[in-house]
């Protein structure tokens, strides 16, 4: 039972506790379980614990299952060597060679250098930083805030752009970033959204 | 035994004589040793540390004939595995305990300075939400000392209004300050996006009742 009171010397049994991470409790039974957490702090950390441990452990075996298709992707582009082809396939198959994820989805994936995905960043020293795609290619960069409405977008030739000065970034803010490639032959590849935090 | 039972768990469970056993317990850490070391690990200490309380937790799981996993009810409310590594931090703390006392309690329950301290940061923060400014420090004279206090409990009486849910994501992102990355999964979001959506739309139901208690700015 859910104690009447965060007082009380009781927390959430194991089943509450999974079947609240596995959001199979009804709507009543989560506000009770939603309640006694808001107020008992080990059981808050006990959540976070428990959510964190099978998100590394989905990571990892997300990790390990993509092994073999990166062998098998590395085997096509091997096989993509002796067999002529356009050029704008070859653009293709560098970008996937270094991306897992892009890999696994059939997207091909930018390399994003900076800033790092989590950084602390003054307003005035934002400066994003990728590593080019083959010739030929513009790229798009997007900056959206944190309720996902897009700030600032734009269309450039470089691999380096700063946030315009009339795009204010505030501090404390979090902000997500993403640069699209759009490559010939109506293909794009992506560096996925990455964020960055707005300090003094 | 419950028809939904994850195999390995089930033939372990169902297994009479010592040989089938043995057998079935092989084939269940075959399965959940990953999961079960994983849980060690992340419980903190180096390599030994986490070893010494995998092994705690394998005798925990196997005392009395898996008395501990004939627990876990398969009743569709829960996956296994989520329910493994809740159980496995759990005789984690007890090991922790057993070796060196129950010391996470004492520091919890002694920290009323630090709650003081949290309830603080939760109001200023509110506070900002209203217009940025100086926070009042502590050097302020009694009547700005009042009006702070009654700014404090006006905020009090706002979070009392609101729905379990929505105080337990602030406790999350203001009090644990737990980034929203990790608060997503938390609270049943797959992305980050519609946390910040919640988290704005609670702050500016905060900033409202505040509002109508005649505060207007951080400043009290």
């Amino acid at each position: 039972m859910i104690p009447a009171s965060p007082t009380d010397d009781f927390h959430l049994s194991a089943d509450q506790l999974t079947a609240y991470v596995d959001r199979a409790l009804s709507v009543s039974e989560r506000s009770s379980v939603a309640a006694h957490l808001a107020d008992c702090r080990p059981c808050r950390q006990e959540l976070a614990e428990v959510t964190q441990t099978l998100r590394e452990r989905q990571d990892q075996k997300r990790r390990t299952v993509g092994i073999p298709t990166a062998v098998a992707a590395a085997a096509a582009i091997l096989l993509f060597v002796y067999v002529p082809s356009p050029p704008q396939d070859q653009a293709t198959s560098v970008l996937r060679t270094g991306d897992e994820a892009g890999e696994q989805t059939g997207v091909p994936e930018l390399v994003a250098l900076t800033p790092a995905s989590g950084a602390a960043l003054r307003a005035d020293s934002v400066e994003f930083v990728w590593r080019a795609a083959p010739d030929g290619v513009v790229y798009r960069i997007t900056l959206a805030d944190e309720s996902g409405e897009i700030v600032w977008t734009e269309e450039i030739s470089d691999t380096t752009a700063r946030v315009p000065p009339e795009v204010p970034l505030e501090l404390g803010r979090s902000y997500f970033w993403f640069v699209d490639a759009l490559l010939r032959g109506a293909r794009s590849a992506t560096t996925g959204v990455r964020e960055f935090r707005v300090q003094e | 035994m419950a028809p939904n039972l994850p195999q390995q768990l089930a033939t372990l469970l169902d297994a009479t004589d010592p040989a089938a056993r043995d057998g079935a317990w092989s084939g269940f850490l075959d399965q959940y040793s990953g999961l079960l070391i994983h849980t060690c690990r992340r419980f903190g200490g180096g390599y030994d540390a986490a070893m010494d309380r995998y092994a705690y937790v394998l005798e925990g799981l196997k005392q009395e004939e898996f008395s501990r996993l004939r627990r876990f009810n398969a009743n569709g409310r829960g996956k296994f595995s989520t329910w493994l590594v809740v159980v496995s931090r759990r005789l984690c703390h007890d090991y922790h305990r057993s070796r060196y006392g129950r010391d996470e309690e004492n520091v919890e329950s002694g920290s009323e300075s630090q709650t003081r301290d949290v309830r603080r940061r939760l109001a200023d923060l509110i506070a900002e939400e209203i217009r940025p400014g100086t926070i009042p420090d502590s050097g302020a004279g009694p009547e700005q000392e009042l009006r702070t206090a009654d700014l404090r409990q006006a905020l009090e009486t706002a979070l009392a209004t609101l729905g379990p849910e929505d105080r337990l994501l602030l406790k999350l992102r203001f009090e644990d300050d737990l980034p929203v990355r990790r608060i997503a999964p938390m609270i049943g979001f797959s992305t980050v996006f519609p946390v910040y959506r919640r988290l704005r739309s609670v702050l500016g139901a905060l900033r409202t009742r505040l509002e109508e208690s005649g505060f207007r700015q951080a400043s009290p």
